[in-house]
C-alpha cells in the first residue's frame, strides 16, 4: 500500500512537472522510482535526462543498477562501462560491473588496459597540459635568458620533460584505445550471423553483456569482432550498443 | 457392528481376487466420457474430474493429463463389469482431484484415448475459478436420494444381500467419510459364477480404498459370510451429494426363492440362478470450512503434527543437505501441500521432493508426508532454520489448528562456496571473510548514487581549444629558440647583415627626409639625406658612420670599381648636404627636391655596384 502510494505520488508529481522537468528533475525522479522498486519507471526517467544531453557518473551508474534489477544484464554492463569511463577508479561501479558480468567468461580486461584506463581522458589531458606549460614555458624562458640556467630551473626542466614524455604517451594511447569502437551485446540471444541479414546462418552465439568491437556497419546490422577469440560476424544493431 | 471372527487377511485377498476377476466374452463399443464435480469453485478449493471409459478390453494406462492450470492429484481408479444377455460391458473410471492455481475460466481440453488403433476423445470442460469461496450449493450436484439404511433387519433373513453405509452423513470439505459396502451370504450358499461388482458413483469425493475385510457374523441367529469393502471418501467441495448405489451380479447354485428363507432347502439340484443385488444411494451433506482461515492453510483437514530435522550433522558452506519436513496424522495425506518455508538468506534453496506413506489397514487413512528441501549454506558460523508452521482444520474441534516446529540451529563450517555455485561472483563473500566473522547474507549490487549530473561535455581529445591552449607553450619556446638563434647568427656575421640592410636603412632616412621637405629649416632635411648617404656607404663599405671621411669612402669606392661619374655625384651630394647642415647655403624647396631625387638615384645605382 505504501509502495502504491509512493508510486502514485511520483507519477502525479512527474506528470505535473513534466512540462518543466529538467534533467536534474528526471534524475531525482529516477532515484525515487528506484528506491520504490519501480525500476522500469526509473529507467525511463534516467533516459529522459540522457536524451536531454546530460551525463554524469551517477546517472550512468544508476541506469546500470536499474537495468540490473530488471534482469537486463547487457544494458547494465553497457551503462556501468560508460560510468567507468568517467570514473574508472570508483569501487562501486567496479563491484556492480563485476556482478553484472559474473555470468561471463574471459571478460576481465588485461593489465595493460587497466593501466591505460586508470585515469580518465580528462585527467590525463589536464596533466599533460600542465606539464606542457611547465616544460615549454621554462624552456622558452631559459632560452631567452629570463631565468638563470643554474640551480632549480634545469632540474624542473628535465623532470617535467620526462613526465611530459610519459604522460603524453599515456594520453595518446588512452585516446587511441578510447576511440576503439567497443560495444556491448545488450539483447539476447546473442546470435552472430555469417552475414548482415536473418537469412544467413548463425555462426556463433555470444552471451548478453559481452564486449565486442564494431568492425563495419550496414543498415540495421553491425559487423562485430571478438579479438580474443578471433571471431567475427554480424548482429542486428539493436542488440549491440556502443559504449 | 462387527460380530464373529475376522477371516485372515490372506484369505480375504483371495476372495477379493475372485470377486473382481472377470472373464470378458464380448465387449460393447468403446466410449469415453469426462465430467467435473462442480462448474465453479474458489481458488483454494478442489474439484473432481471423473473420466469414464467403457467397452475397452485392454486398457493399459490412464489417460495422460496435461493441465498447467491445475495441481492434479490421482484419486484412484475403479472398474465395473456387467453381463447382460450374453453381452459383457465394462467400465473403468479414473478420478482426479484438480486444484486450480489461478482464477478465471479454466479449460480442461479434450482428452484422447488411444486403443487398438482407434482414438476416442472427450468433450472439453470448463471450470470457473473465483478468488473467494462461492455458495456452491447452486453448483453442487443435485443428486438427492432417500436416506440410506445402514441396518439390515429385513435383508438379514435373506440368503444373500448387500448393504452400504457411511459413518457420518454430515461432514466438512476434506473430512474423511467412511463408506462401507458389505456383501453377505449364508455359508451354505454356493456361488455358481463369479460375482460382478459395480462400485457406487462417488463423484465429488477423493476416494482412497481401504483394506478389504472378510469375516462371519450372525443376524437373528443365522450365520453370514461378510465381504466388506471400505472406502475413505474426502469431499472436494461443499454442498449436498449422494453416494450412488453399488450393485453386484451373483449366480447362486441352489434353486431357491431369495426372498423365502426356507426355499433354499426346496431344490438344491437346480441349476444356478443369476440375481442382481443393489445398495441404496446415501446422501451426504458437505459443509464448507469456516472462512477465518489462518495464514498458510492449504486445505488439510484432519489431525496432523509437523516436525522438521536436517540430515547433516556437519553442514558446510557450499555443501548441500536436506531439510526434512514431516507432516503426519489422520486425513487425506496425499493432498497435503508443502508447508510455507520462510526465505532463508543464509541458504540457497533448491527443489523440494516429497514422499508419501499412508496406511489403509483400519477405518481411517493415516500416515505421513515428507518434504525434502535441498539447502546449500552460503555462510559459515551459527545460522538457524526458522520455525515452520502447518495449519489444518480439525473437524472434531470445528476449528483451525496450527502446529509449529522449533527453530533448528546449525553450526556451518567454512567451505568452498564458489565450487558449488559456479555462477556466483567471487568478488566478495569469500571463506576468509566468513572466517573473520563477516557473514555475507546475500550478494547484490551496490545502491544508487545521488551525485550531480551536468550537460554533456565534448571529449577532451576533440576539443580544439584544448589543443590550441596546449600549442601555446611550444610556440613560445620555438619563438625563443629562433630568436636566440638569429641573435647569435647576427652577432657572428655583423658585417654581412650591415651590408645587407644598408639600403633599407638608407630608405628609412630618405623617407624621413621626404617628410621634412617642406620645412623652412633645411638642416633636418639635409641631415636626413646625409644620414642616408653616409650611413649607406659606411654600412656597405664596413666603415664607422660617425668618423667617416671622404677619402676613406673614395678609396673603397674605387676598390669596388665605382666609376668616376658616380663617385662625382656621390661627392656632390656629400658636399651639398654638408653645406646645408652647417648653414653655409640656403636652399629652396626645389633645391631640396632635386637633392632628394639625386640621392635616391645615387643610392640605387650604388646598390647595384657594391
Amino acid at each position: 500500500m505504501k509502495k502504491l502510494f509512493l508510486s502514485l505520488s511520483l507519477l502525479i508529481g512527474v506528470g505535473i512537472g513534466m512540462a518543466h522537468a529538467t534533467p536534474q528533475d528526471d534524475f531525482q525522479a529516477g532515484n525515487k522510482f528506484y528506491e520504490a522498486g519501480e525500476y522500469d519507471k526509473a529507467i525511463e526517467s534516467y533516459l529522459s535526462a540522457v536524451k536531454q544531453g546530460y551525463e554524469g557518473v551517477s546517472l550512468d551508474y544508476n541506469l546500470g543498477n536499474s537495468y540490473f534489477k530488471q534482469g537486463q544484464r547487457g544494458n547494465a554492463v553497457l551503462w556501468y562501462q560508460r560510468a567507468l569511463r568517467m570514473d574508472p577508479r570508483d569501487p562501486d561501479i567496479q563491484f556492480n560491473l563485476s556482478l553484472a558480468q559474473s555470468h561471463l567468461k574471459d571478460e576481465e580486461p588485461s593489465w595493460l588496459e587497466n593501466l591505460i584506463f586508470f585515469f580518465t581522458e580528462r585527467e590525463l589531458g589536464w596533466v599533460v597540459m600542465a606539464l606542457v606549460w611547465i616544460f615549454f614555458g621554462l624552456l622558452g624562458s631559459l632560452l631567452l635568458g629570463w631565468i638563470s640556467s643554474e640551480g632549480w630551473p634545469p632540474v624542473v626542466l628535465w623532470t617535467s620533460g620526462s613526465l611530459l614524455l610519459i604522460s603524453s604517451l599515456w594520453f595518446g594511447t588512452r585516446l587511441a584505445w578510447g576511440a576503439k569502437p567497443y560495444a556491448i551485446v545488450v539483447g539476447p540471444p546473442g546470435e552472430v550471423r555469417n552475414g548482415p541479414g536473418p537469412e544467413y546462418a548463425v555462426g556463433f552465439t555470444i552471451p548478453e553483456g559481452s564486449r565486442v568491437i564494431v568492425l563495419n556497419t550496414r543498415p540495421d546490422w553491425f559487423q562485430v569482432g571478438i579479438p580474443q577469440q578471433g571471431l567475427k560476424g554480424w548482429m542486428p544493431n539493436k542488440d549491440v550498443q556502443p559504449i | 457392528m462387527k460380530i464373529g471372527n475376522v477371516i485372515p487377511a490372506k484369505a480375504g485377498i483371495q476372495v477379493l481376487v475372485m470377486l473382481f476377476a472377470l472373464p470378458l466374452f464380448a465387449l460393447a463399443d468403446p466410449t469415453i466420457n469426462a465430467r467435473l464435480s462442480a462448474s465453479q469453485i474458489a481458488l483454494n478449493e478442489s474439484a473432481t474430474l471423473t473420466i469414464e471409459i467403457s467397452g475397452v478390453s485392454d486398457l493399459r494406462e490412464a489417460p495422460n493429463l496435461n493441465l498447467p492450470d491445475f495441481q492434479v492429484q490421482n484419486a484412484g481408479q475403479t472398474s465395473s463389469y456387467q453381463f447382460v444377455n450374453g453381452q459383457t460391458s465394462s467400465m473403468v473410471t479414473f478420478n482426479y482431484v484438480l486444484t486450480p492455481t489461478r482464477t478465471g475460466t479454466l479449460t480442461i481440453p479434450a482428452l484422447t484415448l488411444q486403443n487398438g488403433g482407434n482414438s476416442y476423445t472427450t468433450q472439453p470442460l470448463t471450470l470457473v475459478v473465483t478468488s473467494s469461496p462461492q455458495n456452491s450449493n447452486a453448483q453442487a450436484p443435485t443428486q438427492q436420494a432417500p436416506a440410506g439404511d445402514d441396518s439390515v433387519p429385513s435383508e438379514g433373513l435373506r440368503p444373500v444381500f448387500m448393504t452400504a453405509k457411511v459413518d457420518k452423513s454430515k461432514t466438512y470439505v476434506g473430512q474423511q467419510v467412511l463408506l462401507t459396502v458389505q456383501f453377505l451370504r449364508r455359508p451354505n450358499i454356493a456361488l455358481a459364477a463369479q460375482p460382478r461388482y459395480r462400485e457406487p458413483d462417488m463423484t465429488g469425493f477423493v476416494v482412497e480404498p481401504l483394506k478389504q475385510q472378510e469375516y462371519t457374523t450372525n443376524f437373528n441367529g443365522i450365520p453370514y459370510v461378510v465381504t466388506e469393502l471400505r472406502y475413505a471418501l474426502f469431499p472436494t467441495t461443499d454442498g449436498d451429494f449422494a453416494i450412488g448405489n453399488a450393485s453386484i451380479d451373483v449366480g447362486l447354485r441352489s434353486n431357491f426363492d431369495p426372498f423365502d428363507p426356507n426355499s433354499i432347502f426346496q431344490n438344491f439340484f437346480n441349476q444356478g440362478q443369476m440375481m442382481k443385488l443393489n445398495t441404496r444411494a446415501i446422501p451426504i451433506q458437505v459443509r464448507a470450512l469456516p472462512k477465518s482461515k489462518p495464514d498458510g492453510f492449504s486445505g488439510a483437514v484432519g489431525r496432523f503434527k509437523i516436525s522438521a530435522k536436517v540430515d547433516s550433522n556437519t553442514p558446510e558452506v557450499g555443501k548441500p543437505f536436506n531439510l526434512i519436513v514431516k507432516i503426519e496424522g489422520v486425513g487425506n495425506i496425499k493432498a497435503i501441500r508443502e508447508p510455507v518455508i520462510p526465505e532463508m538468506r543464509s541458504f540457497r534453496r533448491y527443489e523440494t521432493l516429497s514422499d508419501t506413506k499412508i496406511n489403509t489397514e483400519g477405518k481411517f487413512v493415516y500416515g505421513s508426508k515428507e518434504f525434502k528441501v535441498l539447502l546449500i549454506p552460503q555462510v559459515s558460523g551459527s545460522v538457524s532454520i526458522p520455525p515452520l508452521s502447518f495449519s489444518y482444520f480439525n473437524p472434531d474441534q470445528h476449528q483451525y489448528v496450527s502446529d509449529t516446529t522449533s527453530a533448528i540451529s546449525l553450526q556451518v563450517k567454512p567451505g568452498n562456496l564458489s565450487a558449488s555455485n559456479p555462477d556466483r561472483p567471487s568478488v566478495t563473500g569469500t571463506v576468509d571473510q566468513a572466517e573473520q566473522g563477516i557473514h555475507v547474507v546475500e550478494k547484490d549490487i551496490r545502491f544508487i548514487k545521488s551525485g550531480k549530473i551536468r550537460p554533456l561535455r565534448m571529449p577532451l581529445g576533440r576539443n580544439i581549444g584544448f589543443w590550441l591552449l596546449g600549442a601555446l607553450p611550444p610556440l613560445f619556446a620555438l619563438t625563443a629558440a629562433i630568436t636566440v638563434f638569429q641573435s647569435r647568427r647576427r652577432q657572428q656575421r655583423a658585417g654581412f647583415y650591415r651590408s645587407k640592410e644598408a639600403l633599407s636603412r638608407a630608405k628609412k632616412d630618405l623617407k624621413k627626409a621626404k617628410k621634412l621637405l617642406n620645412d623652412a629649416d633645411s638642416n633636418p632635411f639635409y641631415g636626413s639625406l646625409y644620414a642616408a648617404l653616409v650611413g649607406y656607404l659606411a654600412n656597405k663599405l664596413g666603415l664607422s658612420a660617425s668618423g667617416v671621411v671622404w677619402k676613406d669612402i673614395e678609396e673603397r669606392l674605387l676598390q669596388k670599381n665605382v666609376d668616376d661619374e658616380l663617385r662625382t655625384r656621390v661627392r656632390e651630394i656629400w658636399d651639398e648636404t654638408d653645406m646645408a647642415r652647417f648653414g653655409i647655403t640656403t636652399f629652396s624647396i626645389e633645391d631640396k627636391q632635386k637633392s632628394l631625387v639625386k640621392t635616391e638615384d645615387v643610392l640605387t645605382r650604388l646598390n647595384k655596384l657594391i
